[in-house]
């Protein structure tokens, strides 16, 4: 299958790379699809090393224009990344940016920590970005932008109330990840300063002079003798109004299917993948 | 006085002639007579003899006479001590006091006649060790008042003091009148249909109020002697000059008329709601009217302990003091240890974000 035989390819790839240091056995661009320009890809691999270096895990960029026989490109970039050997630690965790020039269609394949950081909506959002200037030709501006991308997603933290579920019976399979934003602080913060404040200025009003504090009792200092009592009815006066009719179309129930904050996985190999993609 | 010169001394008129003041003597040694609020009867602090009311006014207290020297310049009063002859000076609203010197009880008589008479006192509940140790049991309950403030010691030159007040009974004869509406709702599938009947509602009634409260002595401060009531009146006694014997007393400076138009217009307040008690309907709107029937003044002298505290930080503004001498209800304004006030502000502050982080993360 062309699938085993791509991943043959990038094994040997590393095989040689991992010989000949001066070849970088931590590449992490494969342009097989001829995509980008030396400088291109020179700029691209500093890029990772950054990325790598400000957030512990990995990127690849792989783009192809050979068919692949039925394998989708999900498996093809889930297959690439277990086999390649990336990720910096115990979870191998990182992104594969899949480029796929014979079905025009780019694929983000998710592992480890990664998994969390982009969920359904990121992964969704990064592809639809990159997908105007991979359709104009901008290849390595797409892939730079890819990368930029994905790092702002990961120094912004994992997304409040984000949960992994499983793609193909949609259980749940983690709690939802609990976070507290600097919005939130903030108000919790004005919130304090306000119950603060208004601690110390009632105890200062409760030591100062009380005001007009006599109230007369009148309970219990009061006798009311009624000598008179007249209630006459007047009138009646009646009123219609027409009930509102109901909301039609009768769409109940949640709606963009329930899994807003969701990383929707599957397994790949024996391992953990999410991702997404479309096409461009 | 008119015409006088300031410095000498004035002879007396009439009227000053007639404010003898009175120590009232303990049959048994001859020594003063206090009234002593825990047992509700008369002390003599030198031999301890004690003597009740019935004691004290069927056998006639035997008394000593101070009578007034001169007034001076601001109408203040010069008298001798019954007792050891030295000089006291009160002031015009005076009515009992004690000697400087001897700290002998006397009570002025004399400027208590001519209307001026109250028609009762109510006698102190709380003596002066009890009120210490209320004021300070006030005091320690207090969390940001700074430690050490105050001073048992100081807090002893409290006086009891009675103030004149006027308690006013007045009878209304009184109605309100206007549109009762009783609303109802139905719905008929289609529509919601709303039905209200309209009535025209009048009461009339007889409102008697009892126990209207108002200072009958211009210098009060009203809001020290607001703060302390109310005061139990149905325990006051028709006024004998004996009670005021070991205290301080001030005499009434305006007229009960002059409070009544304050105290008509506090009852045409209670009015409304008084007779719209037995309106039964979901909304009314009515206009009362209200006619004073009978209105009656009592004038009493009701009991407060009074404190001026030294201010260390603010000598030219002292803090004042009152307690009810019957309930121990203290009212008066009180220092504030700001570090510790800010400090506590912060924890609740601290507490607040803590939560408020808490629930942020779990809830949203």
């Amino acid at each position: 299958m062309k699938l085993r035989k791509m991943a043959a390819v990038l094994a040997l790839a590393l095989m040689l790379a991992s010989a000949v240091p001066a070849l970088a056995a931590d590449a992490r661009v494969y342009d097989w699809a001829d995509l980008f320009s030396a400088s291109q890809e020179a700029a691209l691999e500093k890029q990772i090393e950054t990325f790598q270096q400000k957030t512990g895990m990995d990127f690849v960029i792989v783009t192809s224009d050979e068919p692949h026989d039925g394998d989708s490109q999900q498996q093809i970039a889930d297959a690439l990344y277990d086999q390649g050997g990336f990720g910096l630690d115990e979870e191998d965790s990182g992104i594969l940016y899949y480029i796929d020039m014979y079905e025009r269609y780019h694929y983000l394949s998710t592992t480890g920590r990664m998994i969390d950081y982009m969920d359904d909506e990121r992964i969704a959002t990064a592809i639809d970005t990159c997908a105007s200037p991979l359709s104009r030709g901008a290849y390595g501006q797409a892939a730079g932008t890819m990368i930029s991308l994905v790092e702002g997603y990961v120094q912004r933290g994992v997304p409040e109330g984000q949960y992994r579920y499983d793609v193909v019976t949609g259980q749940r399979l983690t709690a939802r990840h609990n976070a507290l934003t600097s919005g939130e602080m903030l108000g919790c913060a004005a919130i304090a300063l306000v119950a603060g404040l208004m601690f110390a200025s009632s105890v200062k009003s409760r030591y100062k002079l009380k005001g007009n504090t006599y109230e007369y009792n009148v309970r219990d200092n009061c006798e009311v003798k009624l000598t008179g009592s007249a209630d006459d009815y007047l009138r009646t006066t009646v009123s219609r109004a027409r009930k509102p009719d109901p909301p039609s179309g009768g769409h109940g129930g949640r709606s963009g299917g329930g899994f807003r904050g969701g990383s929707g996985v599957h397994t790949s190999g024996g391992r953990t993948h999410g991702g997404g993609g479309g096409h461009f | 006085m008119a015409g006088a010169v300031p410095g000498e001394p004035i002879y007396l008129n009439d009227e000053v002639k007639n404010m003898a003041g009175v120590t009232y003597k303990c049959p048994s040694c001859g020594a003063y007579l206090v009234f002593d609020p825990e047992g509700q009867q008369w002390k003599c602090p030198f031999c301890s003899s004690a003597f009740s009311e019935s004691d004290l006014f069927s056998e006639g207290a035997e008394t000593d006479r101070a009578e007034p020297q001169a007034t001076a310049e601001g109408g203040q009063v010069v008298y001798h001590c019954p007792s050891c002859g030295s000089e006291i000076m009160t002031d015009e609203t005076t009515v009992a006091t004690q000697c400087y010197y001897c700290h002998s009880p006397v009570v002025l008589q004399g400027k208590l006649t001519a209307g001026m008479k109250p028609d009762s006192v109510l006698p102190f509940e709380i003596d002066k060790e009890k009120a210490v140790k209320t004021f300070m049991d006030w005091v320690r309950g207090k969390r940001y008042v700074p430690k050490g403030f105050f001073s048992a010691a100081q807090v002893e030159s409290m006086s009891g003091v009675y103030y004149p007040h006027f308690v006013t009974e007045c009878e209304l004869d009184a109605c309100v009148d206007g549109e009762g509406r009783n609303t109802s709702v139905a719905d008929t599938g289609r529509y919601i249909v709303t039905s209200t009947m309209h009535y025209h509602v009048r009461r009339e009634g007889r409102i008697r109020f009892s126990n209207i409260m108002r200072p009958a002595l211009s210098k009060t401060n009203r809001k020290l002697s607001d703060g302390v009531q109310p005061f139990p009146l149905e325990k006051a006694k028709p006024f004998e000059g004996a009670y005021l014997s070991g205290f301080l007393a001030e005499r009434r400076d305006i007229e009960a008329a002059s409070i009544q138009q304050d105290v008509e217009r506090e009852t045409e307040r209670y009015v409304e709601p008084l007779l719209t008690e037995s309106l039964h309907y979901n909304s009314y709107n009515v206009q009362s009217d209200a006619r004073v029937r009978e209105i009656k003044t009592r004038y009493v002298l009701l009991p407060t302990w009074v404190l001026t505290y030294p201010n260390k930080h603010d000598p030219q503004t002292p803090y004042y003091y009152v307690m009810n001498g019957c309930t121990g209800e203290v009212c008066g304004k009180l220092p504030i240890d700001k570090k510790k006030l800010y400090l506590a502000g912060g924890i609740v502050a601290a507490a607040v974000f803590a939560a408020g982080c808490i629930l942020s993360y779990f809830l949203f």
